[in-house]
């Protein structure tokens, strides 16, 4: 557990225990007070009335009492003389809460006083007393109690031993302190713990494993997740562990994707250094070949010139700092001129290149990167075209949807369908074209240079035989006027 | 005049190397991928075979492993240079040498002719004795057979001439410096691993007819020793 789980512990530990307390505080005080409401009255007065009823309960029963009871209550005295019977019975059936009942019976056990008597009378033992409805009153001093009347309540008291509660003989502020209920509060104290903790450890939980994560990514170990680890919730964090994984997947797939570049890389380099070594081995063989083996290693140091050229260009598009221009040019002319260049290697293998670029096309872009991202494709057909075959470029407007498309077909045997997405990753050569000396870079360069123009490019094989390529621009990049 | 099998799916320089070993008196084919070369094998004899690791469609490791199968001929691997793993896989695998590429032809016909002059003439120096038998290996130094408990081991020539090599100076540790001169043709270089990737090779063999696998030990940085009862 980390000091996070400690601090969300803590404090919410801390706020759910002031507010049990407060509540609980609060709670108790008003019971006090409800209770405090009506109080036994000790005043003379009362000493009097409880005189009056206690003599009349002697010799007027309990039903000389009561109508006595009636009477007084009848000219709504502040005073209310209570008689109680053994079962905590009023004998007018009035309600009186038992803590006043307790309390009177706690007091007549002291015997201090005969503002409360109890009285046996026909065999059932009675409990006289007088309380006030004032709340705020203070208890008044207690009158002296006469030996009569200390003879009377000590009397009685006996009788009262029915009411007899284990109470506590304490201070009466010690006693409101020790009423507040310690088993409450314990629970209070105990609960809010096990809350705080769980809820604590609800938040720190993800956090920390999100935090253990992140600290294996850096150490380079991309292959973490944490969503498994979250378990069933769904909420923020949850997200954040989905996102955490899918960043950690990328960065996988990119780093191994750089690396295998950097393994392509090497090995493209190092052909042409093998086939310069193999050359000058041949001359040092037979001095006599010197100026092959010169022709030989001039041919491939330019190769090595080129390719590193074209990596240095294809990682700056995919590292985004290449700024397309915004030129005018005439498309049409462009591919004329590409398709003139490449006639020149395409009658080696006696392929013939069909252009149609009837159309008077202006496009806006970069003309030198769009030139070179057709020309790679048109050599391309060449290249991986059958001898005596046909290298179609069309170039078309579609009206309807707004795009420009530039189709580059050949009659090659294509490539597996696995591999068409591949091929215009770098250094990727279709299975098939694998005789042809050459490295993957140019369609890579290709796609990249179209998807930089908001363009996308698409390669799919032709049934029965053929493959083609696809640069699609959007409308944005062409003004079209149907030239015919 | 020895037949040598090219294959390597750069079609130039496959063409200056063909070039080169002609011109140092060697009969040589090419074959650019490793499915026409297990072909070629099939169809005719060949001394020994240069095989490129880095190929597309069948990679050398794979061509390898289908020849291996069949075929004991000498084999040096063409790997790119610094890949550690390719060449530990090719040897594992009973390449019997491996060159990282680019190299010098000069450097590729030096270890060709090493490992030509080890199959073709086996141990001049021990050809007096015809059989050797040290414990449960018979070994037979004109027909380069091994046999273990009555069992023919498969071994390339590599790995017979070590076996030789540790069989001649059985109880006796023999130096990797002397295996790398008496297996290879060529003396030990620094960090070279070679040998002890076919010793391991070897051990595997054997342990397949033995449940003694210490039969060659260790000796650690030294060289290793035959178990000689």
């Amino acid at each position: 557990m980390g000091r996070l789980f400690w601090k969300f512990f803590l404090f919410l530990f801390i706020a759910q225990l002031t507010t049990a307390l407060a509540v609980g505080a609060f709670i108790q005080l008003n019971a006090n007070d409800k209770a405090r409401r009506e109080r036994i009255d000790l005043s003379p007065v009362s000493q009097s009335l409880v005189d009056a009823a206690q003599s009349t309960l002697q010799f007027g029963g309990a039903d000389g009492l009561r109508q006595l009871l009636q009477r007084w209550e009848s000219q709504h005295l502040k005073h209310h003389v209570y008689v109680v019977d053994s079962n905590r019975q009023d004998l007018l059936n009035r309600t009186i809460s038992p803590d006043l009942i307790t309390k009177a019976t706690k007091t007549a056990k002291m015997a201090t006083n005969t503002s409360i008597a109890s009285v046996n009378s026909d065999g059932e033992a009675y409990l006289i007393f007088v309380a006030t409805s004032q709340a705020d009153k203070k208890s008044k001093k207690h009158g002296h109690s006469s030996s009569h009347q200390h003879k009377l309540a000590s009397h009685a008291f006996k009788h009262a031993s029915k009411y007899d509660f284990p109470l506590t003989r304490l201070h009466p502020l010690l006693g409101t302190i020790k009423s507040f209920p310690l088993k409450v509060l314990l629970i209070a104290f105990f609960a809010s713990a096990l809350f705080a903790a769980m809820l604590a450890w609800y938040f720190s939980k993800p956090i920390q494993s999100l935090r253990l994560a992140f600290k294996q990514a850096a150490e380079g170990d991309l292959n973490v997740t944490v969503a498994d680890k979250m378990g069933s919730r769904h909420d923020a964090l949850s997200d954040l562990g989905q996102h955490f994984d899918y960043m950690a997947k990328r960065l996988s797939t990119l780093m191994q994707g750089q690396s295998r570049l950097l393994h392509h890389v090497s090995h493209e380099l190092r052909s042409p250094l093998a086939r310069m070594q193999m050359a000058l081995g041949l001359a040092v063989q037979n001095p006599g070949k010197i100026n092959d083996a010169l022709n030989r290693i001039e041919l491939e140091a330019g190769r090595m010139d080129k390719l590193i050229g074209e990596l240095l260009e294809l990682s700056r598009f995919e590292s985004g700092m290449v700024e397309i221009s915004d030129e005018h040019f005439s498309l049409s002319d462009m591919i004329k001129m590409i398709v003139e260049d490449a006639n020149f290697e395409a009658s080696k293998k006696q392929i013939q290149i069909v252009s149609d670029a009837g159309l008077s096309i202006e496009f806006k872009g970069q003309p030198d990167l769009i030139h070179r991202a057709i020309e790679n494709v048109v050599r391309n057909a060449i290249k991986y075209g059958p001898q005596q075959s046909i290298v179609n470029v069309v170039c078309q407007v579609n009206e309807k949807h707004q795009f420009l498309t530039i189709e580059i077909r050949d009659q090659g045997p294509g490539v597996l369908a696995g591999e068409l997405e591949d091929i215009f990753k770098p250094f990727v050569r279709a299975q098939s074209g694998s005789q042809v000396v050459g490295h993957g870079i140019g369609l890579a360069i290709t796609k990249q240079v179209v998807q930089a123009h908001g363009g996308q490019v698409i390669a799919r094989n032709i049934q029965p035989i053929g493959f083609s390529v696809s640069l699609t621009f959007p409308s944005s990049r062409y003004l079209s006027s149907q030239d015919t | 005049m020895s037949k040598l099998l090219l294959i390597d799916d750069d079609v130039e320089l496959v063409g200056m190397l063909r070039e080169f070993l002609q011109q140092e008196g060697f009969d040589v084919t090419v074959a650019h991928d490793g499915i026409s070369a297990e072909q070629y094998l099939l169809a005719s004899h060949f001394d020994l075979m240069v095989l490129d690791v880095m190929m597309p469609m069948q990679d050398g490791i794979q061509t390898l492993k289908n020849i291996r199968a069949s075929s004991a001929i000498p084999v040096i691997m063409l790997t790119a240079k610094g890949d550690n793993n390719d060449k530990i896989i090719g040897l594992e695998l009973g390449a019997d040498d491996y060159v990282p590429k680019p190299c010098t032809p000069r450097e590729l016909v030096a270890r060709i002719r090493a490992i030509l002059k080890r199959v073709q003439s086996g141990f001049s120096a021990f050809t007096d004795a015809t059989e050797l038998v040290i414990g449960d290996f018979i070994i037979n130094s004109a027909q380069r057979i091994a046999t273990f408990q009555t069992n023919r081991l498969d071994l390339t020539s590599t790995e017979f001439n070590l076996l030789e090599a540790l069989a001649r100076h059985a109880g006796q540790v023999v130096l990797k410096e002397e295996l790398s001169l008496q297996a290879l043709g060529r003396p030990l270089a620094k960090f070279d691993r070679s040998i002890d990737v076919h010793i391991s090779s070897l051990r595997q063999k054997i342990t397949q007819c033995s449940a003694n696998p210490n039969l060659i030990q260790t000796v650690y940085r030294k060289g290793y020793q035959l178990i000689s009862a």
